[in-house]
């Protein structure tokens, strides 16, 4: 690091001796500085070194598809930091790449023109990195070179002359290692000079038949030349040698699938003792409020209403934390791209590429970012079929559905050995929510986005062993998007939802079921029951179906507070026991394997989420037309969601699981 | 696809096309004779002669350094092709890399 510390004050200009003893400019306005780079070249890294802001990052290509906005304060002067997606060239192949280009030409709509470029590039992949790079100096604006990842050139066997390279390329170079904010002090102070340097000399050759590839990259071989050694001849990549493996015909899937089945049964055995003891420790909470309060509406609605609903769905936090914390391992470890590659012939046939595979894939995670991550997809009518579906893959927010309905209906007994029935049941739901995704793309694909699909090129990431500053980054803010949800919109729904079930009373010394039948909350049941009937569901969980729709983990809290009201002011006992001893009318199990087998499959279909349609609207073109899209795809979900659950219902019937539990 | 499941799982069926190009690649000649991307065996290092692909395409291959005159190596080609261009690795669908004219030089 010492090295690199000396060469990085010792940084010049093209024709300058010694840096310019110029004190910085200070604009009245903010100095308006945009990172651009290849994808994963590590703009975002940098953008949270300069800014100290948080924003997600991963090893793969496609991470920041908006652009993103933050500042930090330097001599004196605010500067504000625009952090753009990526793109191989100013000639843009999907919506992301569109996006930088019109703010690099000043064209976007609410974006000030931009003072300072800002060029990001890899040291490691120095070659092609210079491509984009050259283009951005031949527009002839202010720019800072940033050679990043400075780090890992020994052991790629590179060295690079630093000086060499900002003679031949004619511009500052900064080298960086923005993961350890090395060299971040001396790119602030470079960035608060470079409205004054002179600009990088651009020669007719340059500009005249831009985008003749051959002779820029003819230039950008002699640059090589002039400041990059290699030791020796190129030695064999470890990665190749996983790379055989990962990505083989055979093994490459065999793999994928052992991952995520891993993953899935590490969600129920590695979490549910951290949900046990939250669940004890609310069970302890509610104890102490009951103790402490007289009995009466208050302690009600604090004990049923707040804890009992809102708690239920802050239970599954571990649950929620480890998905996201898997994910984060594959995104960080540089697998996304693999999976995406080996993935690409199994979706091909339903008119998606293996582009389409890492959106459908965050999915699992949440479809609000997934349905964003599908810009980075080129071609429009492939790009609009995984919006239509990447809802259908299982989010964090089905999770606490599956775990509430596996743990009350499906044994643990073991399978295999090292699988339980439960881990794989849950397995099977994310599989069927993909098998949908593929099979509802494949309509689209020949129906409304006809088209042809384009052919897969991508990039593939270096392996890193995941950080752990970074996946702790990664998986409190998702987390904490989560816990915010619950704080706000399951709180407030929770609270109604009380107070539905709670009024008006018929009687003051009513049974708890009496009351709950009459009330509010009753008589919206009991007017969707005709609609859940025939699931084999009463009017409870149809209450329950129509609360969630606003947002699907609803459907826990609410349940939980209408037991909580029939469980009056007692000891509460797990939900999920609840549901398996509940009785309908007549005395009967109220749900059986089978229905709740198809109450499963509903919430695999259904697209319960405002936010996901929202985005939907925003995506597939705002306006008329994107609520359009919404619309059709509120409306195919439902269909299809109430359509298997009646037939997972009527099979399970069939097949004699329409006894309890 | 369906009726052709060995090539799909085992990776021989798109390719087939492009199966006299192997030979002829492998010959004598080999230096002067052109031949698919896909056609080229694992290790081998060629050059870029055509892009025969949709212009969309075409651009992004170039500006991720396959254009004509490229040295790119074939690091693994069992399922699509891996190459090795810049330094880095690109991962391409056999169709794409079928549409790549190459002549192949010393590995």
């Amino acid at each position: 690091m010492t090295a690199l510390a000396t060469r990085d004050m010792a940084w010049r200009p093209a024709g300058h001796a010694a840096p310019p003893a110029a004190p910085p400019v200070v604009p009245a306005q903010p100095l308006r500085v945009a990172l651009v780079g290849n994808p994963n070249c590590g703009k975002s890294t940098l953008f949270n070194a300069l800014t100290g802001r948080r924003e997600k990052v991963a090893n793969f290509p496609g991470v920041t598809v908006e652009r993103v906005e933050g500042r930090y304060e330097h001599g004196g002067a605010t500067v504000m930091v625009l952090d753009l997606p990526g793109t191989y060239s100013l000639s843009p192949d999907a919506p992301d790449e569109a996006l930088t280009l019109d703010v690099v030409h000043g064209r976007h709509a609410g974006t000030a023109a931009v003072d300072v470029f800002v060029v990001v590039l890899d040291a490691e992949n120095l070659e092609r990195n210079l491509y984009l790079a050259t283009e951005v100096l031949e527009l002839g604006r202010p720019t800072v070179i940033v050679l990043n990842r400075m780090d890992r050139l020994a052991a790629a066997g590179m060295k690079i002359d630093v000086f060499e390279l900002i003679d031949a390329l004619g511009a500052v170079v900064v080298p960086t290692v923005a993961s350890t904010r090395a060299g971040i002090d001396r790119l602030r102070h470079v960035i608060a000079r470079a409205p004054g340097l002179p600009l990088a000399p651009v020669p007719p050759a340059r500009v005249a038949g831009a985008g003749d590839a051959e002779r820029r990259y003819g230039n950008i071989a002699a640059v090589m030349r002039r400041a990059v050694t290699r030791d020796g001849a190129a030695r064999p990549r470890l990665s190749d040698r996983v790379d055989a493996v990962l990505l083989h015909r055979v093994w490459g899937p065999v793999v994928f699938v052992a991952v995520m089945a891993i993953a899935f049964q590490a969600l129920f055995t590695v979490a549910a003792p951290v949900a046990a003891l939250l669940q004890s420790a609310l069970g302890a909470v509610a104890s102490v409020v009951r103790a402490a309060m007289p009995a009466g509406e208050l302690r009600s609605l604090l004990v049923d209403g707040v804890i009992g609903g809102v708690g239920s769905v802050i239970v599954f936090v571990p649950q929620i934390a480890l998905l996201f914390l898997c994910i984060g391992v594959l995104e960080d470890s540089g697998y996304l791209s693999r999976a995406a590659f080996v993935m690409d012939r199994f979706v091909r046939p339903f008119g998606l590429q293996g582009k389409s595979f890492i959106p459908l894939l965050s999915g699992f995670a949440c479809a609000v970012p997934a349905i964003l991550a599908t810009r980075t997809i080129p071609q429009t009518r492939e790009r609009l079929a995984t919006i239509m579906v990447v809802p259908l893959m299982s989010c964090s927010a089905r999770l606490p559905v599956y775990a509430l309905l596996i743990a009350a209906f499906v044994p643990p007994a073991t399978v295999a050995g090292a699988f339980t029935l439960q881990g794989v049941a849950l397995l099977a739901m994310y599989l069927l929510g993909t098998v949908a995704a593929l099979a509802s793309a494949a309509v689209f694909r020949r129906t409304l986005l006809r088209g042809a699909t384009r052919a897969l090129i991508l990039e593939m990431p270096p392996y890193a062993v995941p950080t752990p500053r970074v996946l702790f980054a990664t998986v409190s803010q998702r987390v904490g998007v989560f816990v915010r949800r619950a704080g706000t919109v399951i709180f407030a729904i929770s609270v109604l939802l009380w107070a539905l079930g709670r009024y008006p009373r018929p009687h003051e010394h009513a049974a708890p079921e009496v009351q709950l039948a009459e009330s509010s909350l009753g008589r919206v049941g009991r007017a969707v029951e005709p609609a859940v009937r025939p699931l084999g569901l009463d009017w409870k969980v149809g209450v329950a179906m129509v609360a969630s729709f606003a947002a699907r983990e609803v459907f826990v809290s609410t349940m939980a507070t209408m037991y909580g009201v029939e469980s009056g002011d007692g000891a509460r006992p797990a939900l999920a026991a609840r549901l398996r001893a509940a009785k309908d009318a007549a005395g009967r199990p109220a749900y059986t394997i089978a229905a709740a087998l198809g109450l499963l499959a509903f919430y695999v279909f259904a697209l319960m989420c405002t936010s996901t349609l929202a985005v939907t609207v925003r995506e597939t073109g705002g306006g008329w037309r994107g609520a359009g899209w919404a619309a059709l795809q509120f409306s195919y979900m439902l269909a299809l969601a109430w359509g298997c659950g009646f037939l997972v219902y009527r099979a399970g019937l069939a097949l004699g699981l329409g006894v309890a539990a | 696809m369906i009726l052709n499941w060995r090539g799909w799982i085992f990776g021989r069926g798109a390719a087939v096309a492009s199966d006299r190009c192997v030979a002829d690649c492998t010959a004598l000649d080999c230096a002067v004779a052109e031949c698919s991307l896909a056609a080229c065996a694992n290790g081998a290092r060629a050059t870029v002669r055509h892009l025969r692909c949709p212009q969309p395409e075409a651009a992004r291959l170039r500006a991720l350094g396959v254009y004509e005159g490229a040295s790119v190596g074939v690091v693994d080609r069992r399922n699509g092709v891996l190459l090795d261009v810049c330094g880095s690795r690109l991962a391409l669908d056999i169709g794409i890399a079928a549409s790549i004219v190459v002549v192949l030089t010393a590995a």
